[in-house]
Parts: structure tokens; C-alpha cells; sequence
């Protein structure tokens, strides 16, 4: 039996080797512990997002265990598959905007949300205002994340908020801006509805958003 | 029109009413130093007007004003050293952060030397905020303030070395892509957005008159940039250092607010730049102050006693990089600091100065990204970091930095102690080569194209590469 509190707490430590050891038990056992596994990583994943907003861990804490989490999902695939672990999932869009190449803060947001019950849409880097607009009205998504790093993103986030006006889509979507340039006047003079310097806060309005 | 009085020179200015202090200052030629670039973030342009304390960047000018401006926020030009004789070559270093002209014979012999403060320090601490002043309308207002600094340094050497100036033959310049193109007044969109391709791509020599009116009658010559981020100046270090000449396979490291470094030997040189941010500079540090009188450059433990040196004697005013570097590895291996660099309190050098927790997380996040493009470089490469049989340490905080240190906080692979070598400021050593040997522009050439280049943030590994570079390695109990 698995002691799923211990891999939680390995998981909030960042203790590759013994979370490693944990999901590879899983999966030597047949797997069908793999939706509890899975419930477990999200629990540290959650512990590692409290201590990041307590500053006891740093952005280099948060890369490493957004890569743990994806490492932990590449060992629990085939398991996972046909499991109703987490019931039905909220979608949502999430891409670093367009001018801005920086993919590590977004993948760490990827993988906070996805550890918060998200399907995430992950439209890539250097994404033009457009392609979210399209991806958005293609799948049905209202919830969306624009991340971006250089002060230039501020522009591409507010030429996004603005595609979507012209589309006539404004009122169907909740968007949220984040990333080191973006603050409540960045904000307000873009036109998003919310914004964030933590994955922790982008999860927590992004699930107030979808009702989960 | 409100009349400005800038103190102690007692100059008068005019200016439209509302405009921002730091800018008339600027225009006027003084240089309030503003890492942030005047976003009202770093609270180093204080000035004093009328008597109150307030940020140059976040004032504007409404009525009559009398600002008060500390000594060091005037261009200042250290004694000019050397002996005089005929100059007929200039060689420029343009840095993010100081300017260092060469006044050479006709056969490379240097006569005179001066260095001075980039005055578009004004504009922001790192080529990121240079970039985005430049986008914003103030790209001639960097470039008459670079040339107007590097006009200064050529009056200081030419007298120093009794040179008329309008006899010099030939200046060469080297810098990093956003120095050179800001020098010779060219757009800087192209390092604003990917894929951040270089602008100068071919070496060649115009007439230097145009650009410094100071040497009417020299050819100036313009090195090739290798890639968006690894200028002339890496280039011309590896010039000075015969890189592509070497047997050893050799690390070459340029720190600075743009960390730029190559590794190889005469079978191939690859190279990458990172961006460490000016933390290693003292910028963005809450007591991080350049090395200048009062800055703490040199700290370490005596007798279980914390000592430290202070350039030019005196009263501490804060730390410079060497010093901020020192004080990590002290406090690392006092057990203060763990190894995810969370700190229980602040860490005090003195009563009034210390370290906080955002200082250090700036440090790791500096350190992390030297480190692991040294990792990624070797790993590129295919060569173990056992196999790296020296490490260059060019530029002017890679020659104060002390090697055990940046060994002990892990800037530096641990490993490679023992092989360190600084080599002061070889990209200025580079353009000394490029004056006055005639063959070296053509080597510059070819040599920008043979560098093959990495770019760091398109490699899987990276992120978790940066993710561990970040760590300390805890004191040993």
C-alpha cells in the first residue's frame, strides 16, 4: 500500500528521488492507484504554490517542480487513462504573448493549473492576438492567461484584450494577464479583468472563474 | 518658463513646464545613475530639491527649482595615467556600465588610459532598459550621451599623451550589439524582438568624423556583432586571448549585465550569452553600489570575525559585485543562507548595511543563469567540465571577483577553481588588437563567422538546468 500523504509531502519537498520511487511503486503495482497518486502530486504541487507565497521557495523551486509534475504525469499516463480521477475538467487558455519568447514562467502556471483541475489549452510562445481569439471561439474557452516576461508583453497582452473586442467576444471571456511587467495599473490601462506575479493567484482566480 | 538651478555648478536650465527632472538632467548632460531606468522602482536617483529628498525619475519640473546633485551623479574621468608620446590610434571599450579609451602609438603601445561612468546609466542599469528608452523615443538622446562620454575620453588621452586628436589615424570600437548601435545611431528594434538578429554583420571601416567630430581625419572601424546578445566585446576578447589559436580546450567568461562566454579551442568555438540582469553589478541590490570610494569589494572571516575592505578607505557606503559575492559565500558558510537561499533574517554586514532575502534571491537568480550556460555550453559541446583546462575571467568585475567565492556560491562550477585565471578587460585588449593591427579586422570577420552560437532558452534542458543553478551548496556540518 502507498502512503500517498508521504508522496505529497515528498512531492512539497521536492524529493525527486523519493516521489520517483513512489509513482514507479504505482505503477509496478498494476497502476490503479495512479488517480490517488495523482491526487497526492496536486497536494504537494499545492504545498510548493503556499511556500512560493511565503517566500521560503523561489522561482528556481517552482521550474523544478513544475518538471517533477510533468515528469509525474509522463509515469502515471497509461494508468491515468479511462481513470476518473478528478471528475470532469475546466478548459482554459494559456500562452506567453506575442514579441515575448519566454517559456519557463508560463510552464510553470501550465503545470500549477493543470495540478488545479484545469485542461490547459497551451498555445505556445510569441502567440499573435489573433490565434487566441480563434482558439477561443474554436473550442468554446472563456477563461484566459496571457504571460509574457518583457516589458514589450504589456503591448501584445493589451493588442490581445483588444482582438477579442473586435471580435465582439469581450463580454463571453475572463482574461487574466501575468508575468514580471504586469501590475494593477498595467492592468487597468490593457483592460484584462485580472492579474497575477504568482501561479498560486493565477490558479486561485482561475478557479473562482470556472466554478471548480 | 520654470528656471531649474542644477547645485554645485550653479548651471540654469530651462524647462517646459511638467517635464520629468531626470530627463532635463539628462539632456543637460549630468547622468543621475537609474538602474531602473527612471521607473520610480530602484530609488537610486535621489536628489535634493529645495531642500526635501525626492527621485529625480518621479518629478517633474512645475515651477522654479534648485536641485542639489550628489558629486558622483556628474560625469566623472579618473586621472588620465600614462606618458606622453605621438598617438595616432584610439581603441574603444564600449560597456553597459563604463567606457574605457586607449590612447596607442603606431605600433599598438599604449600611452594613455581613461575610463569613465556610461552615461546612459541614466537611462537604466542593463541594455534591456536601454533598449526600451530607445524605443521610446530616447534612441539620439543615448547616442549623443555615449558620444558625447567617449568625445571627453579622447580630450583626456590626447592631452595625457600630447596628442592632437585630429591626428589620430584610426579608432577602433568595440561593444556589445546595443552599445555599438546606439554609438553609431542605428535603431535597436532587431534586439527589442526575436529572433533578436544582430544588425552588424560585416566588419568595415567608414569615416570616423561623422560619428566623433573630436578625430576628424580617422577611419573608424566597426566589428562584426556574432549574434543579438554576443557582441563585438566577447568578440574582441577572444582576439585578445588567441582563443582560435589555443590547444587547451579554454572558458573564456565575460561577467557582466549581459554574461557572455565561450568555450573551445583551435577545434571549434562555440558561444552563448546570458542574461545574468546587473545584480553582479550592484544594481538592483538594496545596498549594491558600483566600485567606487566606500564600496565594500572584499569581504571574509578572521578568526571567526566577519572583515571586510573598503575601496578608498573610509565610511562604508554599500557593496559593490566583488564584495556582494564575497559576502554570499561568508554567510553561505556561516550557515545563514540554505540552499534554496531563504534567509531567516537580514544578513548584516554592519549596523546599517546587510543583505535581505530579495538581495540574495537576485544573486541566485544572476548566478543561476552563468551557471547553467556554462553547463549547457560544455554539455553542447560535448566535453566534460573536468576537461576544461582554463577559465578566462575577462572584464573589470570578473578581474575583482575573487575565485573561491564565485566557486562557493556556485557561479562558477567548483571544479574549476584551480584553473581560473582573470585577465582584466580583454574586450579593450581586443580593440587595442583591431587599432593598430591591420590584419585583425579581417580575423574579426572570419572569426564571427566560425563562432557557432547556442541560444540558451531554445534547449530543452534549460529549465531545469536554471532551476538547480540557483541552489547553494549548504555549509558543510
Amino acid at each position: 500500500m502507498i502512503d500517498f500523504e508521504a508522496l505529497a509531502q515528498a512531492m512539497g519537498e521536492l524529493d525527486e528521488d523519493t516521489v520517483k520511487e513512489f509513482l514507479e511503486q504505482v505503477m509496478a503495482e498494476g497502476g490503479s492507484d495512479a488517480g490517488k497518486a495523482m491526487d497526492a502530486c496536486q497536494k504537494g504541487m499545492d504545498t510548493v504554490g503556499k511556500l512560493f507565497e511565503e517566500g521560503e521557495y523561489f522561482v528556481g523551486d517552482l521550474i523544478y517542480a513544475g518538471e517533477l509534475m510533468t515528469d509525474a504525469v509522463e509515469t502515471l499516463k497509461d494508468a491515468l487513462v479511462g481513470t476518473e480521477n478528478t471528475g470532469k475538467k475546466a478548459k482554459m487558455i494559456l500562452c506567453t504573448v506575442k514579441d515575448d519568447l519566454h517559456d519557463i514562467g508560463k510552464n510553470i502556471v501550465r503545470s500549477m493549473l493543470e495540478a488545479g483541475g484545469f485542461e490547459v489549452v497551451d498555445l505556445g510562445i510569441d502567440v499573435p492576438p489573433q490565434k487566441v481569439v480563434e482558439a477561443a471561439k474554436d473550442e468554446g474557452i472563456s477563461i484566459i492567461a496571457l504571460s509574457g516576461v518583457l516589458t514589450l508583453a504589456l503591448d501584445s497582452m493589451k493588442a490581445t484584450v483588444r482582438a477579442f473586442a473586435d471580435a465582439g467576444m469581450r463580454d463571453q471571456v475572463k482574461i487574466i494577464i501575468g508575468g514580471a511587467p504586469v501590475s494593477e495599473d498595467a492592468c487597468r490601462a490593457i483592460g484584462a479583468d485580472e492579474w497575477a506575479h504568482s501561479p498560486q493567484k493565477t490558479v486561485s482566480v482561475c478557479r473562482d472563474w470556472a466554478g471548480i | 518658463m520654470p528656471v531649474l538651478t542644477v547645485l554645485p555648478d550653479g548651471r540654469q536650465l530651462s524647462v517646459p513646464v511638467g517635464t520629468g527632472l531626470l530627463k532635463r538632467l539628462r539632456q543637460a548632460g549630468f547622468y543621475p545613475d537609474a538602474p531602473c531606468g527612471g521607473l520610480g522602482k530602484c530609488g537610486k536617483c535621489r536628489v535634493s530639491v529645495n531642500g526635501a529628498e525626492v527621485l529625480a525619475c518621479q518629478t517633474a519640473v512645475e515651477a522654479d527649482m534648485t536641485v542639489l546633485l550628489p558629486e558622483r551623479y556628474r560625469l566623472y574621468f579618473p586621472a588620465s595615467s600614462g606618458k606622453p608620446g605621438t598617438g595616432a590610434l584610439l581603441a574603444f571599450d564600449i560597456g553597459t556600465t563604463t567606457v574605457v579609451c586607449y590612447l596607442l602609438s603606431d605600433t599598438g603601445e599604449i600611452l594613455a588610459t581613461a575610463s569613465a561612468l556610461n552615461p546612459q546609466t541614466a537611462f537604466g542599469a542593463d541594455v534591456v532598459s536601454r533598449i526600451r528608452a530607445a524605443l521610446a523615443g530616447e534612441g539620439s538622446a543615448l547616442t549623443a550621451a555615449v558620444r558625447r562620454c567617449m568625445e571627453a575620453l579622447v580630450g583626456s588621452v590626447c592631452e595625457t599623451g600630447s596628442t592632437d586628436p585630429a591626428a589620430i589615424r584610426r579608432v577602433a570600437v568595440v561593444g556589445n550589439s546595443c552599445m555599438q548601435q546606439l554609438f553609431l545611431g542605428l535603431p535597436v528594434e532587431n534586439l527589442a524582438r526575436p529572433p533578436f538578429a544582430p544588425l552588424l554583420r560585416q566588419a568595415k571601416t567608414v569615416a570616423c568624423g561623422p560619428v566623433l567630430p573630436c578625430c576628424p581625419a580617422a577611419e573608424l572601424l566597426l566589428v562584426p556583432d556574432i549574434g543579438g546578445f554576443l557582441g563585438a566585446d566577447i568578440l574582441g576578447c577572444v582576439l585578445a586571448e588567441n582563443l582560435q589559436e589555443t590547444e587547451e580546450l579554454t572558458l573564456l567568461l565575460d561577467i557582466g549585465t549581459n554574461g557572455e562566454m565561450v568555450l573551445g579551442s583551435r577545434k571549434g568555438l562555440l558561444a552563448c550569452a546570458t542574461a545574468a540582469g546587473p545584480a553582479l553589478e550592484g544594481a538592483g541590490i538594496h545596498f549594491g553600489m558600483r566600485g567606487t570610494d566606500g564600496a565594500i569589494d572584499r569581504v571574509w572571516v578572521e578568526n571567526g570575525n566577519l572583515r571586510f575592505h573598503i575601496l578608498g578607505g573610509g565610511e562604508p557606503k554599500g557593496l559593490c559585485g566583488s564584495g556582494l559575492i564575497d559576502a554570499v559565500a561568508v554567510f553561505l558558510e556561516a550557515g545563514q543562507i540554505n540552499r534554496r537561499g531563504r534567509v531567516a533574517a537580514d544578513l548584516h554586514l554592519t549596523q546599517r548595511i546587510f543583505l535581505s532575502q530579495e538581495d540574495i534571491r537576485q544573486v541566485q537568480l544572476a548566478k543561476g543563469a552563468i551557471r547553467a550556460g556554462i553547463e549547457l555550453l560544455a554539455e553542447q559541446m560535448g566535453v566534460k567540465m573536468e576537461e576544461i583546462q582554463r577559465v578566462f575571467l575577462a572584464g573589470a568585475f570578473g578581474s575583482a571577483l575573487n575565485p573561491a567565492s564565485a566557486c562557493r556560491i556556485g557561479l562558477i562550477p567548483e571544479e574549476l577553481l584551480e584553473k581560473i585565471t582573470p585577465v582584466g578587460n580583454a574586450a579593450g585588449a581586443g580593440a587595442i588588437c583591431l587599432a593598430w593591427d591591420e590584419s585583425a579586422l579581417t580575423l574579426a570577420q572570419a572569426l564571427a563567422e566560425q563562432i557557432r552560437t547556442i541560444e540558451l532558452s531554445s534547449l530543452s534542458g534549460f529549465p531545469r538546468r536554471f532551476a538547480k543553478s540557483m541552489e547553494f551548496r549548504e555549509a558543510k556540518s
